[in-house]
């Protein structure tokens, strides 16, 4: 996507008033055109089995909070940072009923960003994605960590991960999935680089923010979504893969780092028992103790902007048998590829 | 990697057609001759006539004269009706009931479930047989409802009758060949999520392995076949997406293809994200090209200062391509005027949702003609984000030099002038042609060579090229390999990205191996009459169809007399 750079910049009262409402249309008419062709009157997509009713996992993401600067920001209560604004490359917080998008002048220094997360002082924590192009986003600049500092927004590289292999013209990736952990004060980052149509070299790393250090969990699987729980037996990490729908998990010991092998625990088109091809590119816990996972078609290729309808995947793990249940599917228009973090 | 071919004996084939009518009969209830109520208002909805009783009958018939139904048969912005049928008619039990269908726990109801072909939806409506009225309509957008027996069938008749099946399965499982093969067969669920139709999977089961034939009931063929292993924990991802682009992948992206027809040969295969490369082409024998592809495409939209996309093409996974193929290239007869003149190579690229807004597709065509000369098109189908656009596809063709090399020269109205250095040059009012419409001239020492005709519009859907013609001198690392992005979206002047390897000071041509960039720039046009570079929806007999008007740029070669 071309360089566009119609939003405010931060640090500006005035400019904090910016509106861009247009961008928000556009991005409401991407989402809708990849709807199914013609013209349905109403449509619901969703398809949903028996809710259960106890919770078995807990997620450790509660201590996250909002940047400090955002209390300098007029910002309603629907304001949300975003990697995939229309309109704009890199992170920005978009505030719908203020007709607003909001942008530091660093954000957009490492060209389109993908997943993001937040941290329990504040800052977020980025990485480079590719979208339509690889001219903001060199594949050897893809396995780079970014931070935007919560007091200052000014996003700066934090570290740059070692792969496998380096990048080669089958797959311009490199991380493509984060998350965090509270209690271990934990970054977990899921990498592509490297991997080839023959050979998977994937790998997940921890980041200790409290001593900045990058150790590697796993490698030799390709993973995208991320997602820290707490459950019966234990704390795991959930991945999910890029080359299927299924979804694993890994122990993880008291520090976060890896504590025994890894399992697999279901696959998303057997689950929900459809034929999806979906990947697991997001995983978080509900409020009903459910796994949360935003599943999105993945080839290895670039795409355009909203050429992606994610499904939103609610699946419940029996706290008793181990066994997990289908709750729900619902496609979601990709408004903002990140607002669920 | 699927398994060897199975041949098996002949004795087991009467089963497997024991098996298909078993399982097209599945679900049949007594069987009554339905009459369903045809109107004006629903004659473009086909109604269940087989298996149906006369309840059944008759809650399809108050389902299809409700208006609540009707209206989603129907497209919402013309009416223009779409192509739609019941696919069941089954009683509401206690547990079906909801807030919408309250009235369901005390009178006798029945769904009636009918699928919108045109826009992959499905519909139940509740019909309320004591009422004779429909309660409630909800639906289900891309899903598809369990499949009439008659669609079953047939289902099962494309996929035991197509070649690639057969091909795969090593014998005929078509049920008037009197072999009978170790076969059994299953219905499972598929989707076919790039085109959006109905789409199901015939299963041939055999040891251990399992054939998948995916059928489109839309458009009525075999999309693709799957080998899985039984026991695959998660077979279920075999899809449309999945079969074609592996398929692609497996057969261009992974191979090179070489290509022998009436005097020409070439080597050609897909790249990660310079679309379909040529490589090796010859005429008669002799060498013509080194090879020839479409680095990228830069979109750029005049009414939003730098908003646009620059495109790769190429490999639909495991690539850098944002435009995928998702078939192979396509050989055929070049004609002019009733008379086949050469052939054409084609590759088409798209987006899965293309004509929708900000959807692309494109493709390349390679023209080869009887005669000798050549033709390098770049083709761009619209429909894109506005329609203020301007497509301009950065090609890279490399010829192969005579021994001795090229001179490079362009017409100035009088004669040839030769070029001695690298340089750029625009094609716009004041260029010269000579008239036979040759802008430039590649003149080997032995006096072989090519006259360079650019579009002015004379080729099809061609309304001038106004290219950007950069020669720069061979150099292997500057394109040989598969080239990301080399330029942005929306310069409006010479910085298409070649400039980058035209060195400063310009590097001499006096060696005579040169590669020609090429950068038509073609503006897109939807007002109704004068489409260009444009795509539209229209319903047509119930379906949407894809109306699309093409833009085409690119360069002859004509061999000089």
């Amino acid at each position: 996507m071309a360089p566009y750079r119609t939003g405010k910049k931060l640090g500006d009262d005035r400019s904090l008033l910016g509106i861009v409402a247009a961008l928000l249309i556009v991005a409401a008419v991407a989402g809708a055109c990849t709807s199914a062709a013609g013209n349905v009157p109403t449509a619901q997509a969703t398809a949903t089995t028996a809710k259960p009713s106890q919770p078995t996992l807990r997620g450790t993401m509660a201590c996250r909070r909002l940047p400090a600067f955002t209390s300098q920001l007029d910002l309603s209560d629907s304001a949300f940072f975003g990697t995939n604004v229309a309109g704009h490359t890199g992170l920005a917080i978009a505030d719908p009923p203020a007709n607003s998008v909001l942008q530091d002048d660093t954000w957009d220094d490492a060209g389109n960003l993908g997943p993001y997360v937040l941290d329990g002082l504040g800052n977020v924590w980025t990485a480079p994605v590719p979208l339509t192009s690889l001219e903001m986003n060199p594949a050897e600049q893809q396995n780079k960590i970014y931070r935007v500092d919560t007091n200052t927004a000014k996003m700066v590289e934090y570290v740059e991960l070692l792969p496998a292999r380096p990048p080669s013209e089958f797959n311009p990736f490199g991380i493509v999935g984060l998350t965090y952990d509270c209690e271990t004060n934990s970054l977990y980052a899921a990498s592509l680089m490297g991997s080839t149509p023959t050979e998977e070299v994937g790998r997940i790393f921890r980041v200790d923010l409290d001593d900045n250090t990058a150790t590697l969990v796993m490698e030799g699987k390709d993973a995208m979504g991320l997602g820290v729980a707490e459950g019966p037996d234990g704390k795991r990490l959930y991945y999910g893969l890029a080359r299927s729908g299924d979804v694993w998990s890994l122990p993880l010991d008291a520090a976060g780092d890896a504590a025994g092998d890894s399992r697999l625990e279901f696959s998303l088109a057997a689950l929900s028992g459809t034929a999806t091809s979906d990947r697991a590119q997001r995983i978080s816990v509900d409020d009903d103790g459910n796994l949360e996972i935003k599943g999105v078609e993945f080839t290895y290729s670039l795409r355009i902007s909203g050429q992606t309808v994610p499904t939103i995947y609610v699946v419940h793990l029996d706290g008793e048998t181990g066994k997990w249940t289908f709750v729900s599917a619902e496609k979601q228009p990709d408004l903002s590829q990140e607002a669920q973090q | 990697m699927r398994p060897m071919k199975h041949h098996f004996p002949r004795r087991w084939f009467l089963l497997f057609i024991l098996a298909l009518l078993l399982l097209a009969g599945c679900g049949s209830r007594t069987p009554e001759d339905v009459h369903p109520t045809v109107t004006a208002d629903n004659a473009h909805v086909q109604p269940l006539t087989e298996d149906l009783d006369s309840d059944q009958a008759t809650a399809q018939n108050i389902a299809l004269a409700s208006d609540q139904v009707l209206l989603f048969t129907r497209d919402i912005s013309s009416g223009a009706p779409l192509r739609s049928a019941v696919f069941g008619v089954y009683p509401v039990l206690p547990g079906d009931v909801t807030e919408n269908t309250a009235a369901c726990a005390n009178d006798t109801c029945y769904r009636v479930d009918l699928y919108n072909f045109a826009t992959n939806t499905t519909y139940h409506a509740w019909v309320d047989m004591k009422q004779g009225k429909v309660l409630h309509v909800n639906s289900q957008e891309g899903t598809q409802p369990d499949l009439p027996p008659y669609l079953v069938k047939r289902a099962i008749e494309i996929a035991s009758t197509a070649p690639e099946v057969i091909d795969a399965l090593g014998f005929n499982p078509a049920p008037d060949d009197p072999t009978m093969p170790n076969v059994k067969t299953a219905l499972n669920q598929t989707t076919c999520e790039r085109s959006r139709h109905l789409c199901v999977a015939p299963t041939f089961l055999i040891d251990n392995s399992a054939l998948w034939a995916i059928v489109d009931l839309t458009d009525e063929k075999l999309v693709g076949v799957r080998w899985t292993y039984l026991g695959e924990s998660a077979p279920a991802g075999i899809t449309q997406l999945a079969v074609e682009s592996e398929d692609v992948f497996e057969k261009y992206c992974q191979q090179t293809t070489s290509l022998e027809r009436n005097g020409w040969s070439m080597d050609y295969d897909l790249t990660s994200s310079d679309g379909l490369r040529l490589s090796d082409v010859s005429f008669d024998g002799k060498p013509v090209l080194q090879s020839a592809k479409n680095v990228d495409w830069h979109v750029s939209y005049s009414g939003t200062d730098g908003f646009g996309y620059s495109d790769a093409i190429g490999c639909p996974i495991f690539s850098q391509a944002a435009v995928g193929a998702y078939s192979g290239p396509v050989v055929d007869d070049l004609v002019q005027d009733g008379e086949v003149v050469g052939f054409t190579l084609t590759q088409d690229f798209y987006h899965p949702d293309w004509p929708q807004p900000c959807n692309y597709r494109y493709q390349q065509r390679y023209e080869f003609y009887n005669d000798g000369r050549f033709r390098v098109v770049a083709i761009n189908l619209g429909r894109g984000c506005g329609d203020n656009g301007t497509y301009r596809p950065v090609l890279r063709i490399h010829l192969t030099p005579p021994e001795g090399g090229f001179t490079f020269a362009e017409w100035d109205g009088v004669a040839w002038q030769d070029w001695t250095v690298e340089g750029w040059q625009l094609q716009d009012e004041s260029t010269k042609f000579t008239p036979e419409g040759y802008q430039y001239r590649l003149l080997g020492a032995d006096g072989s060579g090519f006259y360079l005709e650019p579009g002015q519009g004379q080729f099809p859907d061609n309304r001038g090229d106004n290219a950007l013609v950069y020669v720069t001198t061979y150099n292997p690392d500057e394109g040989d390999a598969d080239m990301v992005t080399i330029g942005p979206c929306c310069n409006e002047d010479y910085q298409q990205g070649p400039e980058k390897f035209i060195n400063d000071p310009p590097e001499s041509l006096a060696e005579g191996d040169i590669v020609i960039w090429y950068v038509g720039q073609m503006h897109n046009d939807a007002t109704p009459g004068s489409e260009f570079c444009w795509a539209d929806s229209v319903v047509e007999n119930g379906e949407y169809v894809n109306r699309v008007f093409p833009c085409a740029a690119g360069p002859m070669f004509v061999p000089l007399p």
